[in-house]
Order: C-alpha cells, then sequence, then structure tokens
C-alpha cells in the first residue's frame, strides 16, 4: 500500500515539475522572441538614422515591381534609376523603364521638374524648401511616382518608428565574402525585408516590399549599388537641360498655370 | 409522349447552353481576357506595388491595420478624424463654390466667349482632378505620405472616341485615335487638336494622360 502511494506521488510531483517546466518554457519564449525583434528593429533603425544624416549620397536602384492584370496574371516589370541628393535641397533622379522610357526628376531648391527624354515633354513646379519637403509634394500633392521616397527624408526614423510593428533578423547570410543581415519587417499593412550588411556603414543591398492585402500580394523590391557618400555632383545637374524641341506639359493634380514658365525651353538655369 | 417531352427539353436546354457560351465568351472578349481588342493584350504597368511606397492603399489593409497605437484610437479620436474629414470636405466644397462664384461674378462682368470657354475648360479639367483626387482622398488625409495611389488614378477614366469634356484618355488610348494629333501652344503650355477634339496631356502619376478640354482661347 505505501508502495503504491509512494508512486502516486512521484508521479504527482514528477507531472508538476514537468508540467512547470513546459510553462516556464511558453513564458521564455516571446522574452526571446522580443530580443530577437530588438536587435532588427536596431538594424533597421541603424540603416534609417545613418541614411537621415548623409550630406550626400547617389546610388544605383534596379529594382522591378509586379503589376497583376485583370485577368490575374502577375507581370514583372524593371526600372533602373540613378539616384543622386545633395541635402539640404538639391537632389536629381534618372530613370529608365523597361519599356524604354526615359526620364529625369530635378529638384533645385526653387522647382520641381519632371522631363520624359522619350516623349520629349516636361512639366514643371514651384516648391520651396528641403528635399522632404519636395519629395513629399511630389508624391502626395502632386500624386507622382517616386519609389522607395521614404528611404531618402531625413524624417526615415520617425516613419520607420511610426510605421514598423516588428523587425526580425531571421538569418545571417554571406554573399560575394560580406556578410549581411537579413530582416524582415512587419509595417501595418506591408511587409518588407532588408539586407543590411553586418558590419560597415549600414546601407541596404536591397528591399523587398511585399502588399499583403493588395490582390495577389504584389512586390516591389530594388537591388542597390555604387554607394557613394561624398559625389559631390556639380550645380549643373539639378537644374534639367530641357531641349528647345521638349513641350511643357502640366501636372494632373496641379492647377492649372496661366503665368509665364518658371523654366523655359532650351534654358539651362 | 414522354420521350418528346424529353427531346424538347433537351433542345431548349441546348440553345440556352448556346447562348450563354457565346455571352461569356463577348463578355471574356470585352474585358481583353481572351488577347483583348485590336488583336494585342492589353498590359497595364501599374499597380499597388508599382508605387514601391512603404505603406498601402488597400481597403482591407485600412481595416486590419490598426495595431498598437491606431488600435488604442478612442472613440473621440475616431469622431475628430472624421469631423476634420468632413470639414475638409466642406472646405473643398465651399472653396469651389467660391471659385465657382467669383467665375461667375467674372463672367458677368465683363467676360467674353472666348474667357468663358477658357473658364469652362478650367472648370472641366478641376472636375477631372477632383474625379481623380477622391481616389487619392485617404492618401492626402491619412499619415502614410508616400502611400502613391497614382495608379488608381490613372486607370480611373478611359474615353475612346466619345471626347467628354473633363474626362481623360491614357496614352494607349491616345495612341490609337484615329485623327493626326496637331500640337498647339497656349500661355507656355501645350495642347493638342485631334478631329474636332482638344487634349491637354499632363503627368498623372507615372504616366502622361491626356484630358479632353474646350478649345483653348484663340482657337
Amino acid at each position: 500500500m505505501r508502495r503504491v502511494i509512494r508512486t502516486i506521488i512521484s508521479g504527482t510531483v514528477l507531472l508538476t515539475a514537468l508540467l512547470a517546466t513546459v510553462a516556464l518554457a511558453d513564458v521564455k519564449s516571446p522574452a526571446t522572441e522580443t530580443a530577437h525583434s530588438s536587435a532588427g528593429m536596431d538594424q533597421l533603425m541603424r540603416m534609417a538614422s545613418f541614411l537621415a544624416q548623409l550630406k550626400q549620397l547617389s546610388v544605383a536602384q534596379q529594382s522591378g515591381y509586379d503589376v497583376v492584370q485583370d485577368s490575374g496574371q502577375k507581370i514583372e516589370f524593371l526600372e533602373n534609376r540613378k539616384l543622386v541628393f545633395d541635402r539640404p535641397d538639391r537632389f536629381r533622379v534618372d530613370a529608365q523603364r523597361s519599356n524604354g522610357e526615359s526620364y529625369a526628376i530635378a529638384f533645385d531648391g526653387q522647382a520641381i521638374t519632371v522631363f520624359s527624354l522619350t516623349k520629349k515633354l516636361y512639366a514643371s513646379s514651384k516648391i520651396k524648401g528641403d528635399i522632404d519637403s519636395a519629395i513629399t509634394y511630389y508624391v502626395k500633392d502632386l500624386g507622382m511616382r517616386f519609389p522607395l521616397a521614404m528611404l531618402y527624408v531625413i524624417n526615415l526614423p520617425d516613419e520607420f518608428g511610426r510605421r514598423v510593428r516588428e523587425a526580425e533578423i531571421v538569418e545571417t547570410l554571406i554573399l560575394n565574402g560580406v556578410s549581411y543581415f537579413h530582416l524582415v519587417v512587419r509595417a501595418d499593412n506591408v511587409d518588407f525585408q532588408v539586407l543590411l550588411p553586418e558590419t560597415g556603414d549600414p546601407l541596404p543591398l536591397r528591399i523587398v516590399i511585399t502588399y499583403k492585402f493588395e490582390v495577389g500580394q504584389p512586390q516591389y523590391w530594388a537591388n542597390f549599388s555604387n554607394w557613394n557618400l561624398s559625389p559631390n555632383p556639380p550645380e549643373s545637374s539639378f537644374f534639367p537641360n530641357i531641349p528647345k524641341d521638349a513641350d511643357r506639359i502640366q501636372f494632373f493634380a496641379e492647377p492649372p498655370i496661366v503665368a509665364t514658365p518658371p523654366i523655359g525651353k532650351g534654358e539651362k538655369k | 409522349m414522354k420521350n418528346l417531352s424529353f427531346y424538347r427539353v433537351l433542345c431548349v436546354a441546348t440553345v440556352v447552353l448556346f447562348v450563354v457560351t457565346l455571352a461569356l465568351e463577348a463578355n471574356a472578349r470585352g474585358r481583353g481576357g481572351g488577347g483583348g481588342r485590336g488583336g494585342g493584350m492589353r498590359v497595364s504597368r501599374s499597380g499597388p506595388a508599382s508605387g514601391g511606397s512603404f505603406s498601402s492603399r488597400s481597403s482591407q489593409a485600412r481595416s486590419t491595420k490598426g495595431t498598437q497605437n491606431r488600435s488604442e484610437m478612442t472613440p473621440r479620436d475616431t469622431a475628430t478624424r472624421q469631423d476634420a474629414r468632413t470639414d475638409n470636405q466642406v472646405e473643398r466644397q465651399s472653396s469651389l463654390s467660391e471659385a465657382s462664384e467669383k467665375s461667375q461674378d467674372q463672367r458677368g462682368d465683363r467676360q467674353e466667349g472666348r474667357e468663358e470657354r477658357t473658364e469652362d475648360r478650367y472648370d472641366h479639367r478641376d472636375d477631372a482632378r477632383e474625379d481623380g483626387q477622391d481616389h487619392h482622398y485617404d492618401h492626402y488625409h491619412n499619415d502614410d505620405w508616400d502611400n502613391w495611389v497614382g495608379y488608381a488614378a490613372a486607370g480611373t477614366v478611359v474615353v475612346a472616341g466619345a471626347a467628354v469634356i473633363g474626362s481623360t484618355i491614357s496614352e494607349s488610348t491616345y495612341s490609337e485615335l484615329s485623327c493626326t494629333p496637331e500640337k498647339v501652344e497656349v500661355d507656355g503650355i501645350t495642347y493638342v487638336q485631334c478631329g474636332g477634339n482638344w487634349y491637354m496631356p499632363s503627368f498623372k502619376g507615372g504616366e502622361v494622360t491626356y484630358v479632353v478640354v474646350d478649345p483653348p482661347s484663340e482657337h
């Protein structure tokens, strides 16, 4: 009888210990995940702060994006962009789309101009201020396209701080002898991934954004190369050299212009 | 007798099936699903991912994105946002009305036919822009300023041949116009005349779009 009671008590103690271990393990895992998330967030914010404090930069951005057609077919289009920023108030983007169309966007602190080299059409809108104001105006008010615009504003750390809910390092990978953190980030309505060097300047090698709530979950991706943090661009590069035979048109979202255009044909500021 | 009824039903069913099949095929052709109009596939180059923004305009996204900060929004916050939205709408409408009144006064005072046409042209263009900006609405009033929705606006109105003033046609539709476009510059801005219609090309999203307008002054 005593042996039976002893067995029951031992069994109960063992079971209790086992359950307690499992419970403790459950409690521990979120803590581990939080620590991991923090490391990911630290790396993301390291990148954001670094990009935001740069006085100058130039970078080549090879990118692609999915477009889900009405038929449901997903088609990827490509685009190459070269971006030059001279803070506080100068930038230029030269882009070429996979259909052969070339265009440039230039901001000189006074006006932002987009020029389609292929179609020989351009539009210009006055906007005084810094690069952040110009990019925000261009995307938000003029409704124009500027992929990864947020990456190039000095407010980037705040933007990430406000939007990002979770960031983790899922792996460390080696590409061409360089070690990169593979960050996976969850924001309110997009997920994105970043490849960021483990050491040295935290300049992204690749960014992939997934529009998780959109039909077909399309992605935008960009591979970055030729980062230059002191390109010393000539001042003239921020003033578009509009050929004489180009036609001036308007931004659709802009009120009609009836005054003399700020940039005349063939005029190089 | 039973056999006769069976064959009748079979005949009717076959005819119905044939008609339905024809209708479905016609519908698929109309949508470009079977290779598109004019023998070519109509391909859209713009979509939610083409803007490369760190946010999305999806309504599903908006309804589910209330994590943390936003999930902590009180009914008062919501009400404030709604008020702001309403105020903005009212403001927008009132400024539109003021602009309209102003333009009417001006017309009453001194404007002649030519200037009226110019005003009308801009009014129509404003209407088209307003339509586009309705699509931009949430984008204008949320904090995700890079939530580019140009792709939505770019595909909103496509009119071929109808030439409704204020409507827009896409570049591909424009390139298919049967008339020969002729460029005309007015006040430094380029217009295009094609057949009896006038167009104002403009950058919209990442594309060039053509707004159908009244003839500019002096034309």
